[in-house]
């Protein structure tokens, strides 16, 4: 069997039943074309290099499966129909998995490494915004602070 | 024979006052085994754009055949995943 990876960027203003839905479709069709599935990864919301249809963000997540190949062009036809979906990409990952429950297995313990790493990687990015915020609270007294005698001595150098 | 040609334009260029640049240029990829090419993998891919997001030759990178083949696809890829631009924003 061969190895895919499956990258789909949905657009970030999807109603919140819009992504499961669409997680199942794709995992269906590796069902129905009798592959397995090995993982799914979500990279979040990120911001896009450049705008697609008007957006600037994009919720990203990956998909890998084993299959024939046969799995593909449905899927991306799927995508290609879904007005939801900003961009997709397939990529041949392994030509030849011949052990395929090991990887399975493997894929399982990647996916909660995956899991993990992002867990942390929540927590970081809540710890740094309480901390933001933190400094906004504090700043705007000092920034008044400085601004204010500035401002008052151009308004003399003018007159 | 490769040492005379890499002396002659050494010898000619001091004498036009300029300086040789004749820095060892060894593929990045090649000399750290660790690190591979990914498209997912934005920030490495950016050290290999130019400020205007073009695909920096190999001329200039350094980098092997190979190593550059496997590099343009990455970057081809993760363009279309808007993941990398393709050029930056004109206004």
């Amino acid at each position: 069997m061969r190895e895919y990876e499956f990258v789909y960027v949905i657009q970030p203003d999807a109603t919140p039943e819009r992504e499961p839905e669409l997680h199942q479709r794709i995992d269906q069709v590796v069902v129905d074309q009798s592959g397995r599935f090995l993982l799914r990864d979500d990279w979040g919301k990120r911001r896009l290099a450049y705008e697609i249809k008007k957006f600037q963000k994009g919720h990203y997540f990956q998909v890998n499966f084993l299959g024939s190949g046969k799995e593909i062009g449905e899927i991306e036809r799927l995508m290609r129909l879904d007005a939801d979906i900003l961009r997709y990409l397939s990529v041949l990952a392994n030509d030849e998995v011949a052990d395929v429950e090991t990887r399975v297995v493997e894929a399982a313990k990647q996916a909660a490494e995956q899991a993990q790493r992002r867990a942390e990687r929540e927590a970081e990015r809540a710890a740094r915004e309480e901390r933001e915020k933190e400094r906004e609270r504090g700043l705007p007294v000092s920034d008044d602070d400085d601004e204010e005698p500035r401002f008052r001595a151009d308004d003399e150098d003018e007159e | 024979m490769v040492d005379v040609i890499a002396k002659r334009p050494a010898k000619k260029r001091r004498r036009a006052g300029r300086k040789m640049f004749s820095r060892h240029k060894v593929c990045r990829f090649c000399a750290d085994k660790e690190i591979d090419i990914d498209y997912k993998d934005a920030k490495t891919l950016r050290i290999f754009l130019t400020e205007r997001c073009k695909i920096i030759p190999r001329r200039i990178s350094g980098n092997c055949a190979r190593h550059q083949r496997r590099l343009t696809t990455a970057i081809k890829r993760a363009r279309h995943l808007a993941l990398v631009p393709y050029t930056t924003a004109h206004v």
